[in-house]
């Protein structure tokens, strides 16, 4: 039997801590010590594909990463660098949210480990979200706004034209909405927060009529006095991205549909 | 109704407590193995980006450890929920999980969740949180 042929060739060239159970034709559970903080541990198959024989999570990894991470975060940027390195540095590739590695039974073996060590590390992105969440915080902002908002409606890095010309009083997001605009500043950090603080005070100065929402990149961060200071001029306030979309797209879409 | 993703379907939904606490409702069912699904029930700390994963009614379409008591759940439906001892263990909060003959299905889960979990159906509810075809403003 084929089938018993590859499973023998790989069972010989894995360690004994690497396992194989049979789950129907062509159709193995490969059974390895490895697995996540929460006790699950990684689905790996070994299937039949025609003439050849795949690895496969049957999409448990990038499953698992929507958990926290939305298409738009996971698929972009820094983190979709980090998914197409490893995919690319150890020969899996992405088959629509499935990650599967070709095998032989000459080389099986060390495929399995290529094959785990891969998808524990494209796991491990959520981890990393958590600790460095500064260098996304931006993108996962303009990811954000352009998926809720039309382009013809936004316009980044928007400046007053009549009072501004030197574009030193800066929105990061102008939307135009149904009675007046919406400037959504990103606050990521005490000096962004200290500048919208000011912009906000100008505008008010000039006149300009507008809805102010600020969206925080972590705002228990914050110095109380900063936030104060901004909470009295900025009184729409979303304190983080990450649980707060829905949130987020409810309160932009209410004032594009008033 | 869940939403095609790369690889699985999945459904969010944002929930408040009778206190105002946060949570979310996270539903996922795997395209690749009918077996794979979670249904989730997370908090979200006010002033926090964290989602903590109070329970979590798993399918069978993976195994699960449980490192502190040393107990498998082999390929068998699941029901993960947080404990102190595996936060103090530095662990996921909800890496304990216990075999369950109570699920069998992605809605299954979603019963045994909202039977568990302390919520209280509408009187006049004929499906659960527009999950089975309404839509709830998407």
């Amino acid at each position: 039997m084929v089938s018993e042929t590859i499973v023998s060739a790989c069972q010989g060239s894995a360690n004994d801590q690497v396992r194989f159970l049979a789950d129907g034709p062509g159709r193995f559970r490969v059974l390895t010590p490895f697995g996540f903080d929460d006790g699950d541990l990684l689905t790996v198959v070994l299937k039949r594909e025609g003439d050849r024989w795949l690895l496969s999570d049957e999409g448990q990894v990038f499953m698992r990463l929507s958990y926290l991470l939305d298409d738009r975060a996971l698929h972009s940027g820094t983190r979709q660098a980090i998914i197409v390195n490893t995919l690319s540095s150890f020969g899996l590739q992405d088959r629509d949210g499935e990650l599967v590695l070709p095998v032989g039974p000459e080389d099986c073996g060390e495929g399995i480990f290529a094959f785990t060590q891969a998808a524990l590390r494209i796991a491990d992105i959520k981890l990393w979200t958590r600790e460095i969440i500064h260098s996304t915080f931006l993108q996962d902002f303009g990811a954000l706004l352009s998926d809720i908002v039309p382009e013809s409606a936004r316009q980044l890095g928007w400046h007053d034209p009549v009072h501004d010309r030197a574009a030193n009083y800066v929105v990061d997001c102008r939307v135009e909405a149904q009675d007046k605009p919406l400037f959504v500043f990103a606050l990521p950090n005490e000096e962004r927060i200290s500048i919208a603080t000011i912009t906000l005070h100008q505008f008010r100065d000039w006149g300009l009529r507008y809805t102010p929402l600020g969206i925080f990149e972590e705002q228990e961060r914050i110095n109380p006095k900063v936030l104060a200071r901004y909470s009295d001029i900025g009184d729409k306030l979303f304190s983080h991205i990450p649980g707060n979309e829905e949130s987020i797209r409810a309160y932009i879409e209410e004032h594009l549909a008033a | 109704m869940l939403k095609a993703k790369k690889g699985h379907s999945e459904r969010n939904h944002e929930l408040q407590g009778t206190d105002g606490s946060a949570f979310r409702l996270i539903l996922r069912q795997n395209d690749h193995n009918p077996l794979d699904f979670p249904a989730i029930l997370a908090y979200s700390p006010p002033n926090s980006n964290r989602l903590l994963h109070l329970r979590r009614y798993n399918g069978a379409g993976h195994a699960h450890r449980n490192y502190i008591e040393k107990t498998r759940c082999d390929f068998t439906f699941h029901i993960h929920q947080a404990t102190q001892r595996y936060q103090e263990s530095g662990r996921d909060i909800d890496a304990f999980a216990e075999q369950s003959a109570r699920l069998a299905s992605l809605w299954d889960a979603l019963e045994c969740l909202i039977e568990d979990c302390g919520f209280v159906r509408p009187d006049d509810a004929q499906t659960t949180f527009g999950f089975f075809g309404e839509t709830d403003g998407e």
